[in-house]
């Protein structure tokens, strides 16, 4: 009885591992955009190459790998290109923090209009 | 006979440039000048440009492959309708299109009244060089009119992706849109010469740029539409650099018609509102410029040629040039004292304006960026869906914040607690409703919530500030134009957000006999066959939709082969229920035993859609009221 109870257990374990690793394969898929493709993800696609690099990321999620290795692993492979959202770098900051910068130049302005 | 053609064809365009010029040239030297003239001209260019665009369509409908543009947008086993639309889906005959939809707003606004004469002839004059310099560059640069000497027997066709029902009428609507806006401005330019731009100005502004707008919504909106249904990829906005191309002029276009509204209102923000009409033209020319330029990868990208976008480029530089030096030598002329309270509706109006100009260099940046860094660094970019999605949804949180409180504020200092006071039972009825939605629904993500929230606040205060009684319980007329626009958007924003949570996918590969699930529903694979049309040939499924063993639906997913010229596409099959779509979609076989169909739930679309239509009727509304609603407060 107990030994059926601890196979179950098992099953049931690896199972919910390999559930967790196809939603993070998925996740991961929507984020890697498919090279030879117009804009799609490879997660969208089913050219070869983009077949290639889902296989490679399921491999290496399965062997322990974070999000964050695998990314950069593909990124020295490929570049900056395959991630479908540019990461923070010096290459982006002008991207991720001007908009910010416009906010807070038109609150002030605003304010200073107001008071006068 | 294509001989005459070729001659009678371009003698109109030449006709039209000669005509504009005149027009010009008369009005600038004004002695000359006499009001028939004007409209004469007017019509010489209204008729020639007319004219030859029938003439286009008419060589299309024969299929006269003498003709450049016919022979390689064109095929003589295309169905009717495709060739008439085939037109203008190409460079040089949407060109056409564009300046026909040009010509005949100025034709329209050189006839209408009660507008000052000195003040319309301007206008004209800028509308005119504007003719002469879109014409110049259709006869000179992208001539549809141009003969081959080769005597094809039959065309290259239309990309099948194009050939589309919606997609016949979306680049029209998409135009009246972008062309509308180069008559604001004309008329933004004729402000700064006069140097009256006030009360009288805002009143002729706005049938024009309510019009303007509400075309280019729904431009958008089908655009959006067709690539929902037909690029089969499931979504309906990419963040694709075309889509931001026309999203652009949208957003300062919005902020514009609200501006016009504050200046026939209160007389103020004049020189901000004379920036936002020429800003709102700019981006239009530069959605054209990114369209035809080439230089984004995109299926919006039907011609390429370095010299048309160059002379665009060089457009849009020279009115910016003109437009904005003619502006810092008037603009302290034009300027009212700007006399409005901290809070109060126009100060909300003026935070949403910058808000809107937030999400614009939001765009701009996202677009343009991995452009930049490809130029000047050699180093590729991409910027997808997730940068925008980041960064403007908490934008949006403030913006449907002040959209839902500045039209309950005065237009003098308001203390803002009374008016929360004042709409108490609406903000606890909308609390409690997404309360109860994100417990239901498990909607725990803050940014959503919020989003929902304000967007529910929006909805029901729009929708109770339209339904209003005096004390005889009488309807009174409420400003329906606006409340069913905003109530739109917020049922909008409440649609996006929802179906980006809710969407739900599933890919298989399948084989006849196949049983898949998707939620409460199973498909069965029920056959696959070859089907022959006219112009191509398709290998279309048979997925037979059960739910608890009864059959509810028959999905046809399909895959085409059109051999002119030789393409490949898949046909979405979509069934629409009001809370959510089903959306099959089956990709070319791997191997010959099973085929990759994807399927995918697809919460709130029609809903989407419905928000959408709201604010375009919306914006008709607001157009069609001549004079604003004078305030009861």
């Amino acid at each position: 009885m107990i030994k059926t109870i601890k196979i179950f257990l098992l099953l049931f374990l690896l199972q919910s591992n390999t559930i967790a690793e196809d939603i993070r394969a998925i996740e991961l898929f929507k984020e890697v955009r498919c090279l030879v493709c117009q804009g799609q993800t490879i997660h969208e696609s089913n050219a070869e190459l983009a077949e290639d690099i889902k296989k490679l990321i399921r491999e290496k999620i399965s062997q322990g790998e974070t999000d964050h290795q695998i990314k950069e692993y593909l990124v020295e492979k490929y570049g900056d290109w395959i991630l479908m959202t540019p990461p923070f770098n010096s290459l982006t900051y002008i991207l991720w923090s001007f908009p910010f910068l416009i906010l807070i130049i038109g609150a002030f302005a605003i304010y200073r209009q107001k008071r006068s | 006979m294509s001989l005459y053609i070729f001659y009678i064809s371009n003698f109109l365009l030449l006709l039209c440039l000669t005509a504009s010029l005149i027009q010009f040239g008369k009005i600038i030297n004004n002695k000359i000048f006499t009001r028939p003239g004007v409209i004469v001209l007017a019509y010489v260019q209204l008729i020639s440009i007319l004219l030859s665009f029938l003439i286009l369509i008419y060589l299309f409908l024969i299929s006269d492959f003498n003709f450049d543009l016919v022979y390689f947008n064109s095929h003589s086993e295309k169905p009717l309708i495709y060739k008439f639309s085939g037109v203008w889906g190409n460079h040089e005959g949407s060109m056409l299109l564009w300046i026909l939809i040009l010509v005949l707003f100025n034709f329209l606004f050189a006839l209408s009244r009660r507008i000052s004469e000195r003040f319309k002839e301007i206008t004209v004059a800028v509308q005119s060089i504007m003719i002469f310099g879109f014409v110049a560059f259709l006869f000179f640069l992208s001539n549809p009119f141009a003969l081959n000497q080769n005597n094809f027997f039959d065309g290259i066709g239309l990309n099948p992706i194009l050939q589309d029902p919606l997609l016949a009428i979306h680049p029209p609507v998409l135009y009246v849109g972008y062309v509308g806006f180069s008559l604001v401005f004309s008329l933004a330019i004729a402000g700064l010469i006069t140097k009256e731009v006030d009360q009288q100005w805002a009143s002729i502004v706005k049938p024009w740029v309510f019009s303007a707008w509400a075309f280019l919504t729904a431009g958008i909106a089908l655009g959006s539409f067709w690539a929902y249904y037909e690029l089969g990829w499931g979504g309906y906005w990419f963040w694709d650099p075309v889509e931001n191309a026309s999203l652009m002029p949208w957003i300062a276009a919005t902020a514009l018609i609200h501006c016009v509204l504050i200046l026939q209102k209160r007389n103020v923000m004049q020189s901000w509102t004379i920036i936002l009409a020429i800003l709102t033209f700019s981006l239009s020319l530069v959605g054209t410029f990114l369209v035809r330029s080439g230089i984004l990868n995109s299926v919006h990208t039907f011609a390429s040629d370095p010299g048309r976008g160059l002379f665009i480029l060089l457009f849009i530089f020279l009115i910016l040039v003109f437009s904005f030096s003619l502006f810092a030598y008037n603009s302290e002329k034009i300027n009212k004292i700007n006399s409005m309270g901290l809070v109060s509706r126009g100060t909300g109006i003026q935070v949403n304006n910058w808000l809107l100009i937030t999400i614009l260099t939001i765009v701009f940046l996202g677009t343009m960026y991995p452009l930049a860094t490809d130029l000047l660094l050699n180093k590729s970019l991409t910027v997808g869906p997730k940068y925008y999605s980041t960064t403007i949804a908490p934008i949006i949180i403030l913006f449907l914040f002040f959209m839902f409180i500045s039209p309950r504020l005065g237009w003098t200092d308001t203390k803002l607690y009374k008016i929360i006071i004042q709409m108490r039972y609406l903000i606890i009825t909308s609390l409690t409703i997404t309360l109860i939605i994100s417990l239901y629904f498990e909607l725990f993500n803050l940014t959503e919530i919020l989003i929902i929230f304000f967007s529910l606040l929006l909805v029901i205060s729009s929708v109770t500030a339209s339904i209003n009684f005096n004390k005889q319980n009488i309807l009174v007329r409420t400003n329906l134009g606006q409340n069913l626009a905003h109530a739109g958007f917020g049922i909008l924003m409440m649609a996006v957000v929802s179906n980006a949570v809710y969407s739900e996918e599933r890919i298989y590969n399948a084989k006849v006999g196949d049983n898949l699930q998707l939620q409460k529903y199973i498909f069965s694979f029920d056959k696959i066959e070859q089907v022959e049309e006219s112009n191509y040939n398709s290998l279309k499924a048979y997925f037979l939709m059960k739910k608890d063993g009864k059959l509810i639906d028959t999905f046809t997913p399909e895959i085409r082969f059109y051999s002119n010229p030789p393409t490949i596409t898949s046909e979405a099959s979509i069934l629409h229920k009001f809370f959510s779509d089903i959306y099959l979609v089956m990709n070319v076989p791997q191997d010959q035993q099973s085929i990759s169909v994807r399927m995918h739930i697809k919460p709130f679309m029609t809903i989407l859609w419905l928000g959408t239509l709201m604010i375009i009727i919306g914006g008709i509304i607001s157009a069609s009221i001549r004079i604003g609603r004078v305030d009861e407060k």
